[in-house]
């Protein structure tokens, strides 16, 4: 029996934050050690090592030193690009460590009469043979899997992976349907395992004429949303697969040494202040000691801007209170929105006036008790021009008085001024 | 002599009836009804009779020069027909008025339905901004194993959902629906239950929400406040199973959810339906083979897609974004299985009941294709602007059909019974008459412009290969 170890979306060298940047190279270094432990043959990596195609030199020196550390146990690791490794010229750091021997690319692809043809590299040790399509820029990798030779392919003997970083298009999560996607039925048949990446989702699943298909999802999360998704109970990990001739077991293995914490408040129907002062008392009683707390403020606020809400008080309170790293999400927070009116051209301004003042209604507190037409009004008072020869006070006090008529309270002001 | 030539037939003696100088005294006589009047190129509709004595003769291309002016985004359905005999005219309908005002296909088997409609697809592939969707229940548009919109050189225009991927050449994609998509008020006008299973649906939908379907399969128990007593009956849960395994193929077994169809699945098609959507307002032709499908499932299928799209059309209208919209236009076969007056009696109205009356201001049409016009409300029927008459032998459908039809084809009874395969008559409130024409078949009509291009790969560079 033997076994490998399927890791994809590494992303490497995506976070800014000292704790996340440990935390994500971590995950790597756990994954690895985990693999080792599980005494696996061989390492698939579908995709996406690192977080771009060069990356900051710190993560790739921590990343050199794992691969060393496998190419000495005789480990070796199998890649092909991902969308964020591509480089059209061939200088990813997948690249430069494919030179230095630490691991190797099978998405080897060439041109022949009756469309793209794709090699098999052979693992030594298990005689599996490997073969894959690497991920381009916003899923261009699409045209080689349209002229795929795929006959060949299928008609090689033995026990047989596909690596790809591609979402495919039935797998897609309905979240995620705007991202461009591969139908199934371009890829090759009856390969033994379909090693995917790119989705950041867990997905397993067996399908008929294919085979075993499996994306692991991401091992730490590159983005807010997948740490969110951490925060709220999804598990992130790896795969090791046990196989002779056929695949034997399917084992995920989770990477749960992050402890989160999760925090959700709806602002709906309170003023920006209530809401930040309620937000921080419900936050001063959360255990968050050690834990990557994510804050998701959503909400249409009745009252005040939604700046009010000071992500650096929370976050500040937070990390005073011991988190590891605070991330808050105030992508769903807003003011009350105005409503949008149309107008038609061919009206006289004074209609326009009038139209506008009926439709905003809803929008503007002081509107609502007072008539549209008292509006108008006022609005015709507030813009009369001043007079030729009319004296600056004169024409301010007439305004006023005026004003003061059209509001009704000339008769009970009008005495006092 | 007419009155008299009718004596002679009266006395049986028909043929056998010699005349002494037959080429002088013998006629044919032609009944003619006037149509259009052409006053300096342009037609209009006529209020007068030709002069007396006018010279009669078969109708010509040159005479039809009319109807060769420019019509924006142009939907050909064939060329004019004289007789039996084509002419070179075609004619075409403008697809952005025709097709949200609805367009409805009616004749018996074998008459050139699904030609037509081949044909109709196939010039669609090449207007912009306008999203068909095409529920395929004979597998029979896509082409699979033969000419179809697969070899149209625009195919990127087409996506194809099939649940039988591993046997389509080109890019197919799985018909997978996960049961999250699913919605109680998809089932509404096509399954019917009882007021207990609906009230239990209703209550299982409040509880899980999305995940509804699969709690009634799991079997698990909705319970009132106090936590005692089950809310549903165990033999309406029972039955409720049953139906969702009758149509949706979907069924428990040792404690796993699984998928007899394959395309209602809990692990896959979380994306389908917002994909095919997102397909039709990028004005692409989506075609879903539903042969595999028991009719229900076929019709829930289409309930979930147009449903969802129907909503989005309402919102955009809301929102005052319609106009930069695609047109959408749904082909659905057998439509009185949806549309019939006996299941809209019995059921209530359905989405597709809701488009014929509303779609139009939707910018959402139908394609409405049926044997069987007398099953269809008169009040659906004539919200079906355009029809495409091919030849039906049963009179009373044929009755139903000219009672309304956009023209007035009172006469033409015997004409419609006697149209051959491919023959149809056009009536349609944007011609100005019901014109006769002449259905090209597909494999000649596609002849020349069949693809080429999926032969050859595109060059990459070496670097990215």
């Amino acid at each position: 029996m033997y076994r490998f170890a399927h890791l994809a979306d590494c992303h490497l060298g995506a976070h800014r934050y000292t704790e996340l940047k440990r935390l994500e190279l971590e995950s790597f270094e756990r994954a690895i050690k985990r693999s080792i432990d599980s005494k696996v043959d061989f390492i698939l990596i579908s995709g996406d090592l690192f977080h771009s195609n060069i990356p900051n030199m710190e993560v790739v020196k921590g990343v050199a030193k794992i691969l060393r550390g496998l190419k000495e146990a005789k480990i070796p690791v199998y890649v092909c690009y991902g969308s964020h490794d591509y480089s059209p010229t061939r200088t990813s750091m997948i690249d430069v460590l494919e030179s230095a021997g630490l691991l190797k690319r099978v998405d080897k692809i060439r041109r022949e009469e009756k469309g793209y043809t794709l090699d098999f590299t052979a693992d030594p040790v298990t005689g599996a043979k490997l073969t894959g399509i690497s991920a381009r820029r916003m899923s261009m990798e699409i045209e080689q899997f349209r002229y795929l030779d795929r006959g060949p392919l299928e008609a090689e003997e033995g026990f047989k992976i596909f690596l790809f970083h591609s979402a495919i298009t039935e797998f897609k999560p309905a979240y995620l349907s705007e991202m461009e996607s591969i139908p199934l039925n371009l890829f090759p048949q009856g390969f033994d395992y379909y090693a995917g990446g790119h989705l950041h989702e867990r997905i397993e699943k067996y399908e008929e004429d294919y085979g075993l298909i499996v994306y692991p999802g991401p091992l730490f999360g590159s983005y807010a949303t997948d740490l969110e998704a951490n925060a709220n109970g999804k598990q992130r990990g790896f795969y090791i697969i046990e196989f002779d001739d056929t695949i034997q077991s399917t084992n995920f293995m989770p990477l749960d040494f992050v402890k989160y914490a999760y925090f959700e408040y709806d602002v709906t129907g309170k003023g920006s202040q209530e809401a930040m002062d309620d937000i921080i008392s419900k936050l001063q009683v959360c255990d968050v000691e050690d834990k990557l707390v994510m804050v998701k403020i959503l909400g249409e606020l009745s009252s005040g801007k939604t700046a009010d809400i000071d992500p650096l008080r929370i976050r500040n309170l937070l990390m005073e209170m011991g988190a590891l790293h605070v991330n808050i999400n105030r992508h769903g927070l807003k003011r009350r929105e105005r409503r949008r009116i149309r107008v038609r051209f061919d009206q006289d301004a004074s209609k326009i006036e009038k139209i506008l003042f009926k439709e905003n209604r809803e929008n503007l507190d002081v509107l609502r008790e007072c008539d549209v037409d008292v509006a108008k009004e006022l609005l015709d008072v507030l813009k009369r021009d001043r007079k030729p020869n009319e004296r600056r006070i004169d024409y301010e006090d007439g305004m006023f008085r005026d004003a003061l008529r059209v509001l009704s309270l000339d008769k009970s002001l009008g005495d006092l001024l | 002599m007419r009155e008299l030539a009718s004596g002679i037939q009266l006395e049986n003696r028909g043929s056998q009836v010699e005349f002494l100088d037959e080429e002088l005294r013998n006629y044919i006589i032609a009944e003619a009804k006037t149509i259009l009047q052409i006053r300096n190129g342009k037609p209009q509709l006529p209020k007068r009779l030709p002069k007396f004595f006018t010279h009669v003769r078969r109708i010509e291309d040159d005479d039809l020069k009319f109807l060769k002016k420019e019509i924006e985004d142009p939907l050909y359905l064939g060329n004019v027909r004289s007789g039996s005999k084509e002419l070179k005219t075609k004619i075409h309908v403008n697809a952005r008025e025709a097709i949200p005002h609805h367009i409805l296909i009616p004749a018996t088997t074998g008459r050139g339905k699904s030609n037509l409609v081949k044909v109709m697809l196939w010039e669609l592939m090449d207007i912009e901004n306008i999203g068909m969707l095409v529920l395929d229940p004979h597998d029979e548009y896509y082409g699979r194993n033969e000419k179809g919109l697969k070899d149209h050189p625009n195919q990127e225009k087409l996506r194809y959902y099939t649940p039988e991927i591993s046997k389509v050449e080109g890019e197919a994609i799985s018909l997978n629906i996960n049961l999250r998509s699913i919605r109680p008020e998809h089932f509404d006008g096509i399954v019917e239950f009882t007021s207990a299973q609906k009230d239990a649906i209703k209550l299982y939908h409040n509880k899980f929400e999305e995940n509804w379907i699969q709690n009634i399969i799991r079997g698990e128990k909705v319970e009132n406040q106090e936590g005692t007593k089950e809310k549903v009956s165990p033999s309406t849960l029972s039955v409720l199973q049953r139906k969702f395994d009758n149509i949706l193929g979907i069924y428990e077994e040792e404690g796993r959810l699984e998928s007899r169809g394959g395309v209602f699945t809990t692990d896959a098609g979380d994306s389908t339906i917002k994909d095919i959507i997102k397909s039709l307002e990028d004005g692409e032709i989506v075609i879903i083979d539903t042969s595999r499908l028991m009719g229900e499932a076929e019709l829930l299928v289409g309930s979930i897609i147009v449903g969802a799209l129907f909503n989005k059309y309402q919102k955009y209208k809301a929102e005052g974004k319609l106009e930069e919209k695609p047109i959408i236009g749904i082909v659905i076969e057998e439509a009185p299985r949806v549309l019939g007056k006996e299941v809209i009696e019995r059921q209530g109205h359905n989405i597709y009941s809701t488009i014929a009356r509303e779609g139009r201001k939707f910018n959402i049409g139908l394609v409405a294709i049926t044997q069987l016009v007398t099953l269809i409300p008169r009040t659906i029927l004539a919200n079906m602007n355009t029809k495409i008459i091919l030849g039906n032998e049963m009179s009373q459908e044929r009755s139903e059909i000219i009672a309304s039809a956009s023209q007035d084809l009172s006469d033409d009874n015997r004409a419609i019974a006697s149209l051959d395969r491919g023959e149809a008559i056009v009536t349609s409130i944007f011609t100005k008459f019901a014109v006769p024409i002449k259905i090209p078949l597909f494999e000649e009509h596609v002849k020349d412009k069949i693809s080429e291009t999926k032969e050859k790969p595109p060059l990459l560079s070496p670097e990215d290969l």
